[in-house]
């Protein structure tokens, strides 16, 4: 049972140099008779920050699931570094890539934030992890409660460890499902920081979020979206300029 | 200015059940519905009870003494159950709503709690009746002595065990210490019940001076019907003393218990309710073994090594969670402990084989529970690189191994014990890594799938009942079907086959491997 791939980290590396990371061509989903997102058409290279902001309900959430191959799309295709992130053929490599961070924290009931790291780490071959557990916990402000189960913890906690599980692993592709909700302000500028460096460092951003503040100096495109389809897009100036956030009480 | 005194808590609770019954009120057929069934079960009662009474088992080869020195296990099981469940709910119950809206309010705390415990004691004290006549009946089935002095003596030593269960229970459900001793010594206690079995059954227990109340209760009743017991009134008087102190110090700290315990049991009743509802066992078990010392996990300074390969993480992550909680490795221990015991005497009775059989099941079954809590957590395996039904699969590795480990010690305590020919073992030894995969991986595909879909009780009709228990059968129908062959193939090899113990293991793996490889595809529920 060929259990890991012993290539994770060149294709990581890989990806990360690639000038369309992710193609997302006429991607749609309907449950029943809503349209919960429909016709998106994005280009996504290495190290760029996409912020999919929007109201409840807009569809942000069906956008990273479809995208992330965590739901079948009901029309379009997302291709990963040329492999559709649909085809069970390629559920390894995309599962290899993509970094996914849901919108409510899912941890193990039994496992302490320090073990959550450690068996994520390790199951992903990375190296050092001890020091990168320990810096991720630092730097999440998690230290006093590195042993602590996730029943003994805040939401923001679980949802800082969720984020610190996400980022101990190689990726070429990280999503965020309301990354910022529940986070204290302290926390809010340290993940800022920690996607900035997953930017620098080539990987692709994803995130949704209904805060615009807290993407303007970190997306470099912006989607926003209204009832399933996409608003508006482009640069977080673009976006303040034609008034659609303010329009939609997003700012 | 004038003053207004606070209602009292009768009028509350009065006026609560009222608005309550106004909520759904009662038709006239609903009256003449319960009118009819209070008839039928009292005619029928009273018909079944005389037709017990003249049932004459005085020339049985068992007397009254012979089943009434059982008094005492009966007792001492039902004294616990009653105070283990103090741990959870217990006599004082209050719902959420009634939480809520009663007892926040500014009403008399301790009227509030004496009118639950006082019902409470109404209920046990009317549970102990019926246990009396049910002594009674039993006594008046098999001796001559006038059933007036046993129902007496049996029922009023029924009803103080009842009584002074409740009250420990409440001391259990208001004292945060308390419970955690009781929830701490269930394990000594089951033992010390099966000990009490042991001695009655061995005939080496009597009801004597330090027994506890459920000896002292049984006592009376064996004299009432003619068996001898040395110091039995000064028995009655402990155990009416005991009763009394225990529901006085009930009753004088009735204000003693803080809200978020009263809460808490409140959302465990309809936690509880609902789990009932919707038959999930597993929510049901883990709402009535709330332990108060969860946050105590010890051994958290360790944490998983690295491992020679990635895929070796998922084993040793159990093997941490199983160090830190061993609590399914003892249970299946005594599981194939007792499983092993029914097997060395399945060789005459088929109904030890099948009580071992499902002993064996019920091991793997907790041993799977890393699984349950995949199925639970959905989306937790996508921090790691395999898939769903790959991580569900590198869950089950230990278990086998775990499994695997406890029947060979059971192998070698039934040779030790010359309790079958030692050569015959060795094939046995041979084969029980394959059958531990074939139990395992049973267990694994029945704990891989959702809790038992609550429409499917709905929407089935008549045959609802059916399709639930063919649900709960899966699990174990695969591993009967598999072990059955198996294990015929193995008797086949002992009995001079000379392919027997080779196709036994052959047949084993293929089934263990096609039961890994259906558990591999398993999917997780979607989001």
């Amino acid at each position: 049972m060929a259990l890991h791939a012993h290539t994770n980290r060149d294709r990581v590396t890989d990806a990360r140099e690639s000038q369309h990371l992710l193609d997302i061509s006429g991607l749609g989903r309907d449950y029943g008779d809503l349209t919960a997102l429909d016709d998106l058409d994005l280009t996504i290279d290495a190290g760029t920050v996409v912020a999919f902001i929007g109201q409840n309900g807009s569809g942000k959430t069906t956008a990273l699931r479809l995208i992330a191959g965590r739901l079948e799309p009901s029309r379009g295709t997302v291709h990963i570094t040329g492999a559709d992130v649909h085809d069970p053929q390629a559920a390894g490599h995309v599962r290899s890539l993509v970094s996914f961070v849901p919108d409510a924290p899912a941890l193990y009931p039994d496992l302490t934030v320090l073990d959550h790291l450690h068996v994520v780490g390790f199951s992903h071959d990375v190296e050092a992890v001890d020091e990168r557990a320990e810096g991720l916990i630092a730097r999440l402000g998690l230290e006093r409660r590195s042993h602590s189960l996730p029943r003994e913890l805040s939401r923001g906690m679980r949802q800082k460890t969720q984020l610190a599980c996400a980022l101990i692993r190689p990726f070429a592709v990280l999503m965020l499902d309301e990354p910022v909700s529940g986070l204290d302000p302290g926390s809010r500028r340290a993940l800022h920081l920690l996607l900035n460096e997953a930017k620098a460092e080539g990987a692709a951003v994803l995130l949704s979020t209904h805060q615009v503040d807290f993407v303007e100096d970190l997306a470099d495109e912006i989607v926003v979206l209204r009832d399933g389809e996409v608003a508006a897009i482009g640069s977080y100036a673009d976006i303040v300029t034609s008034g659609v956030a303010e329009e939609l009480g997003l700012r | 200015m004038t003053t207004t005194h606070p209602p009292s808590v009768r009028d509350v609770l009065g006026s609560v059940r009222r608005l309550r019954r106004g909520h759904s009120p009662k038709t006239g057929a609903d009256r003449f519905t319960d009118a009819y069934l209070a008839a039928f079960l009292l005619v029928y009662g009273i018909a079944a009870v005389g037709w017990l009474f003249d049932v004459d088992l005085t020339g049985a080869s068992f007397t009254f003494h012979d089943t009434a020195i059982w008094m005492p296990v009966v007792l001492f099981v039902a004294m616990w159950g009653i105070v283990r469940h103090g741990t959870w709910q217990g006599p004082v119950l209050y719902s959420s709503p009634e939480m809520q809206w009663v007892v926040s309010s500014p009403l008399d705390r301790r009227g509030l709690v004496l009118a639950r415990l006082v019902r409470a004691m109404t209920i046990a004290a009317i549970a102990g009746a019926a246990g009396g006549l049910l002594v009674t009946i039993i006594a008046a089935t098999m001796t001559d002595v006038g059933i007036v002095e046993v129902f007496f003596s049996a029922t009023a030593s029924v009803i103080a065990v009842a009584l002074t269960s409740v009250a420990l229970a409440w001391h259990t459900e208001r004292s945060v210490v308390v419970s955690t001793i009781v929830t701490r010594s269930s394990p000594l206690i089951a033992a010390a019940a099966a000990l009490l079995a042991a001695g009655v059954a061995t005939g080496h227990e009597q009801p004597v001076l330090w027994s506890g109340p459920w000896g002292w209760a049984s006592a009376s009743s064996i004299v009432a019907s003619g068996g001898e017991v040395p110091g039995w009134p000064i028995m009655v008087l402990l155990l009416a003393a005991l009763t009394l102190v225990a529901v006085a110090s009930a009753v004088v700290t009735a204000t003693d218990i803080p809200d978020e315990e009263l809460w808490r049991r409140a959302e465990a009743k309809s936690t509880a309710a609902a789990a009932m509802f919707f038959g999930d066992l597993r929510t049901l078990r883990r709402v009535a073994k709330r332990d108060r010392a969860r946050g105590r996990v010890r051994g958290r300074d360790r944490t998983v090594a690295r491992p020679r390969a990635p895929w070796l993480v998922v084993p040793k992550w159990d093997l941490l969670t199983l160090r830190r909680d061993p609590s399914r490795v003892v249970t299946a221990a005594i599981l194939t402990a007792g499983a092993f015991v029914a097997a060395v005497g399945a060789t005459e009775r088929t109904i030890l084989g099948i009580v071992a059989f499902l002993a064996f099941y019920a091991a793997s079954a907790r041993l799977v529970e890393p699984i349950r809590v995949e199925v639970e957590q959905p989306e937790a395996h996508l921090m790691l690189p395999w898939t769903w039904g790959r991580v569900l699969a590198l869950h089950t590795i230990v278990p086998v191994v775990a499994l695997t480990g406890l029947g060979w010690i059971g192998i070698l305590a039934v040779g030790v014990g010359r309790f079958a020919d030692p050569s015959d073992l060795v094939p046995f030894a041979v084969v029980t890594p394959f059958a531990a995969s074939a139990f395992v991986l049973a267990a694994a595909i029945s704990a891989a799938r959702k809790p038992f879909p609550v429409e499917t009780l709905v929407a089935g009709g008549d045959a609802s009942p059916v399709l639930a228990v063919l649900w709960f059968l899966v699990g174990p129908a695969l591993a009967a079907v598999v072990i059955n062959i198996g294990f015929g193939m193995l008797r086949d090899g002992l009995e001079g086959d000379p392919q027997g113990i080779t196709s036994s293991v052959l047949f084993l793996a293929a089934a263990s491997t096609a039961f890994g490889a259906w558990l591999i595809t398993r999917k997780p529920a979607a989001p």
